[in-house]
């Protein structure tokens, strides 16, 4: 089943952990948001041991806690896909449970099935890897099937955290218009995971993907094993005695749990290849609840009335909102004291104007922010709502002008910034993140702070052309300014020694395709701020003239014009500055650049009609020049509007 | 003779003249045209002993030379022509209320030694370039028209005073702009070279108060640039950075008030009320020399010296020159 309003949980925050090896313990068990409108679910369907295929939404019969609802059938042949492989690689190159299993050799054959496997896939698919040892880590970030594979080294410590790799794997956001089918190869033995097997089983309940278990040495149920045993002499406080786990998780995805010797040889490849066949030739089902109330849980069944002997696979069912926990259907909690509440509750509303007319009213907003901070998540079961929660309130006290407000907005943002991670790998929401981190930093020039967050997000993010642009601005405000740089001096920061770094930083994003345009400009204005005209003109050249952006438009013909005018070349200047004033009516900066020139070459007349009309423009009228430095902080609203989209 | 600076050139022009030429004692007009056939140069003229204004000055009493050239003073008036002073207030961020107080103050004392045919001009500047009262003599106008500021952004103090400098100008009146600053200049794109091509194109007087809060925070200014930047640097002011070619020092304050004749005013605490209303008196209490030039070739740069001579220690200001 896949909620199309449902996302993954918190649990990722305790995933993030679990899989990067801090191995925290687990404060609080997964919790999910269940504002469900829309459910899909994943269905295969087999006769006489074969794929059906043909079938339409009239064939099947959805009951929704036995209510029949209206289904609407996709064909999921078409529909690419994204398939995670949870590789077990856990057990040390000696102990008696390993076999004698080696990090090398486990590399070596998990990279030849993963090859196997990616070989099966269409080019609209793409692969990821989680591999599971004593920590679950992705070895192979999502990429597209056909690239190239070249997995992480697997390390083989002992242990298993198959618990934390399932969740992980299981937690992967689905982009719409997309399955995700998870074939987890596993001994099925789990030793130190930081979740249970009931969070294990939650997540499966609620998970977007289809989850396939293929085991690999032996069956719980076949009783005691030496291996087992071992590890319960070893390690029995960690032990997980669950024997129906994995069956569970399959069934509850809409998979299927195939034991030892299922496949003979089960390599994953061998494994892979009838459980892709089955899942290719599936269906997508789709519907909203009717006549079913829209808490607790939903259990779902599919019959096809014509095909009464098929083997249907399907998820069992879903939680809906009821069963969450928190109180709002936001998945807001309901510890937050008054001052956070009334904000939750306008962010909850997307009543963003109103909610940044309270912070700008709020007489003590760094107490406010500190009382977040102390408070911890309102949104628990909503992690992304509540980073772009933390983005609003880290954009009002970094704006503001009490230093001390400003201190406490940047731990917030510092400490999201880290909770934002995602275990699997960056997604697009949390690049977008990041790229509305540095916007909320840029709002105030904060050059340090810019270049240290986006350096983290560009390892995170390295394709997140904005970062790249936005990094090289921080560093070129670094350079620039005698406030940034005395904070660096403070810091016990190196300065940027010379502008070549800073026109090093702008060829990387000129290097972007995105960003190519406005570092141009920027590394322009960069030289002419240097004394190197010339090469400012050619970085003009070389910049697109007519960017789609009427900011980087205007940016390129205002600094155009004020070259050329230090060049000597009045006449192109002029047509700059006119162009600049094409491009932005009324900007103040090149009405007064052009008022000057006019002025110098004797052309009184026009000049003092610029000065009057600068004087004379309303409040309305904005200059973009005002905010160059602020980068891109103008994009920060639009930013905000992709992570609701991408959080939906 | 010791020279100070202020005085203000109110000049003439040819029928091709790019600059600041007037019939002497034309219309008065909102918009006057600087174009006639007619070439006169006036020149306002500050003359001071010990710090007093000094009365009962003749023609004779002055020697005026236009690029070297001793030239014949064929008028000469004191205290008469009607002055429009322009008052342009900081409103950035870095201006604190206490210093907004004191120059609302100040505002309000200037304001109440203009004399009838006087105008007054207020402005606003940060990174925005505002007129908030156009010239204008009915002093009632003026009143609260700062109470409503709230400081914010940054400020941009050279191009207010080009926009000041280059807004239309009556030829049969004196141009007083008083610019009250904090000594920053964090968002403006007029280079110090584009302003002195202005001041040198226009007939202006320019005087920068600079309080003693601001005059403290002129050291962060230099620095601001770059060693390596031939261009100068920014600065950021309060989370709005200046994307200009920033040359701000204070010598930039002091080239531009010398170049119109002006001067730089610092202003500790309450007393910038009375500075300020020290320079107005000042400009009132200036001479205006008007001549044809004769012995110079009429375009280009003029450069221009005055000198009293009778003999004592006289201080003189007048404009460097103007440009034809």
């Amino acid at each position: 089943m896949r909620s199309l309003a449902l996302t993954n949980a918190c649990a990722l925050a305790a995933l993030a952990v679990a899989s990067a090896g801090a191995r925290a313990p687990m404060q609080t068990p997964p919790v999910f948001r269940g504002g469900t409108e829309v459910v899909s679910v994943d269905v295969t369907v087999r006769s006489n041991g074969q794929a059906v295929g043909g079938l339409h939404a009239g064939d099947f019969v959805v009951r929704d806690n036995n209510v029949v609802q209206q289904v609407e059938a996709v064909d999921a042949t078409a529909m690419p896909l994204d398939v995670t492989i949870l590789a077990d690689a856990s057990g040390g190159s000696s102990g008696a449970w390993s076999n004698g299993t080696s990090a090398a050799r486990t590399h070596t054959l998990v990279e030849r099935n993963v090859d196997t496997i990616a070989a099966m896939l269409r080019p609209e698919d793409r692969l990821r890897v989680l591999a599971v040892d004593t920590y679950a880590s992705l070895v192979l970030p999502l990429q597209p099937a056909h690239q190239p594979v070249a997995l992480r080294s697997l390390t083989s410590q002992g242990l298993s955290s198959a618990y934390d790799g399932l969740i992980a794997a299981m937690l992967a956001p689905v982009e719409p218009g997309r399955r995700h089918l998870i074939v987890a190869w596993t001994k099925a033995v789990d030793t130190i995971s930081a979740a249970d097997a009931e969070q294990v089983r939650d997540v499966a309940r609620q998970s977007d993907a289809v989850v396939h278990v293929v085991q690999r040495d032996f069956a719980p149920s076949d009783g005691p094993n030496p291996l087992y045993r071992e590890v319960r002499r070893t390690w029995r406080p960690f032990m997980r005695d669950d024997p129906s786990l994995l069956t569970d998780v399959a069934s509850l995805s809409g998979g299927t749990f195939h034991g030892p010797g299922a496949f003979g040889d089960v390599s994953a490849a061998d494994a892979f290849k009838p459980i892709f066949d089955e899942f290719r030739r599936g269906y997508v089902l789709r519907y909203s609840p009717r006549g079913v109330s829209r808490g607790g849980w939903h259990e779902i069944q599919v019959t096809i009335p014509r095909l009464p002997t098929a083997v249907i696979h399907a998820r069992r069912g879903y939680a809906g909102a009821a069963a969450v926990p928190a109180p709002s259907s936001s998945g807001r909690g309901a510890a937050a004291s008054p001052p956070m509440r009334g904000l939750a509750e306008t962010f909850d509303r997307a009543d963003v104007p109103a909610m940044r007319a309270t912070l700008r009213s709020t007489p003590n907003l760094r107490s406010v922010i500190h009382a977040y901070a102390d408070e911890g998540a309102m949104w628990a079961a909503a992690p992304k709502h509540e980073a772009m929660f933390v983005l609003e309130l880290a954009r009002a006290g970094v704006l503001s002008a009490d230093a001390g407000t400003r201190d406490e907005a940047l731990m917030v943002l510092g400490r999201q910034h880290d909770l934002v991670r995602q275990p699997l790998g960056a997604d697009a929401f949390e690049c977008a993140w990041y790229e509305a981190e540095a916007a909320v930093l840029a709002s105030r020039a904060l050059a340090i702070q810019g270049i240290d967050a986006t350096t983290s997000a560009i390892a995170r993010c390295p394709d997140a052309s904005g970062l790249v642009l936005a990094r090289a601005v921080a560093t070129d405000a670094l350079w620039s300014t005698a406030n940034a740089r005395a904070a660096a001096e403070r810091a016990g920061r190196k300065p940027i020694a010379s502008p070549a770094d800073v026109l090093a930083r702008y060829d990387e994003a000129i290097s972007k395709q995105e960003s190519a345009a406005e570092a141009g400009v920027r590394s322009a204005w960069l030289d002419y701020r240097i004394g190197n005209y010339a090469d400012a003109i050619a970085r003009l050249d070389a910049a697109d003239r007519q960017p789609a952006d009427r900011v980087v438009r205007f940016f390129g013909q205002f600094v155009r014009g004020q070259v050329q005018q230090a060049r000597g070349e009045n006449e192109a200047a002029e047509a700059a500055y006119r162009g600049a004033l094409v491009s932005w009516p009324g900007a103040q900066s090149a009405r007064v650049s052009l008022m000057t020139l006019l002025l110098t070459r004797g052309e009184r007349d026009e000049a003092e009609r610029l000065a009057e009309d600068v004087q004379a423009a309303p409040d309305s009228q904005i200059d973009p020049w005002w905010i160059y430095w602020q980068g891109a902080y103008r994009g920060f609203d639009g930013l905000m509007a992709t992570l609701a989209e991408l959080a939906r | 003779m010791t020279t100070r600076a202020l005085a203000r050139v109110v000049v003439v022009a040819g029928a091709t003249a790019v600059a600041l030429v007037v019939p002497v004692r034309a219309r008065q007009d909102a918009r006057p045209s600087f174009r006639t056939a007619t070439e006169a140069v006036s020149v306002d003229v500050s003359v001071q002993r010990d710090g007093r204004p000094v009365a009962n000055l003749t023609a004779a009493d002055f020697e005026l030379r236009d690029n070297g050239v001793v030239q014949a003073i064929t008028d000469l008036s004191y205290e008469k022509m009607p002055i429009d002073v322009t008052i342009a207030f900081d409103v950035s961020l870095s201006v604190t209320d206490t210093v907004l107080t004191q120059l609302r103050r100040a505002v309000d004392d200037v304001r109440a030694r203009l004399r009838p045919g006087d105008r007054i001009k207020l402005m606003t500047f940060n990174m925005r370039v505002s007129r908030v009262l156009d010239f204008t003599d009915r002093l009632a106008d003026t009143k609260g028209a700062f109470d409503r500021v709230t400081p914010a952004g940054s400020t941009a103090l050279l191009d207010t005073v080009a926009v000041a400098l280059t807004s239309a100008a009556p030829v049969d009146r004196r141009q007083l702009i008083i610019a009250l600053g904090d000594g920053q200049d964090t968002s403006s794109v007029t280079s110090e070279g584009a302003l002195r091509e202005v001041a040198r194109r226009t007939t202006g007087t320019v005087v920068f108060v600079l309080p003693s809060v601001m005059t403290r925070a002129l050291p962060l200014m230099s620095p601001m640039a770059p060693a390596t930047s031939a261009r100068g640097s920014v600065t950021i002011a309060d989370g709005v950075v200046s994307t200009g070619p920033v040359q701000i020092v204070p010598a930039v304050f002091r080239t531009i008030a010398a170049e119109t004749g002006g001067l730089v005013v610092p202003a500790i605490g309450d007393a910038i009320s009375s500075t300020l209303t020290r320079t107005f008196d000042n400009f009132r209490s200036t001479y205006v020399l008007h001549y044809s030039p004769a012995g110079v070739p009429a375009s280009g740069f003029h450069e221009l010296q005055v000198r009293v001579t009778r003999r004592g220690n006289y201080d003189v200001r007048a404009r460097r020159g103007y440009q034809n």
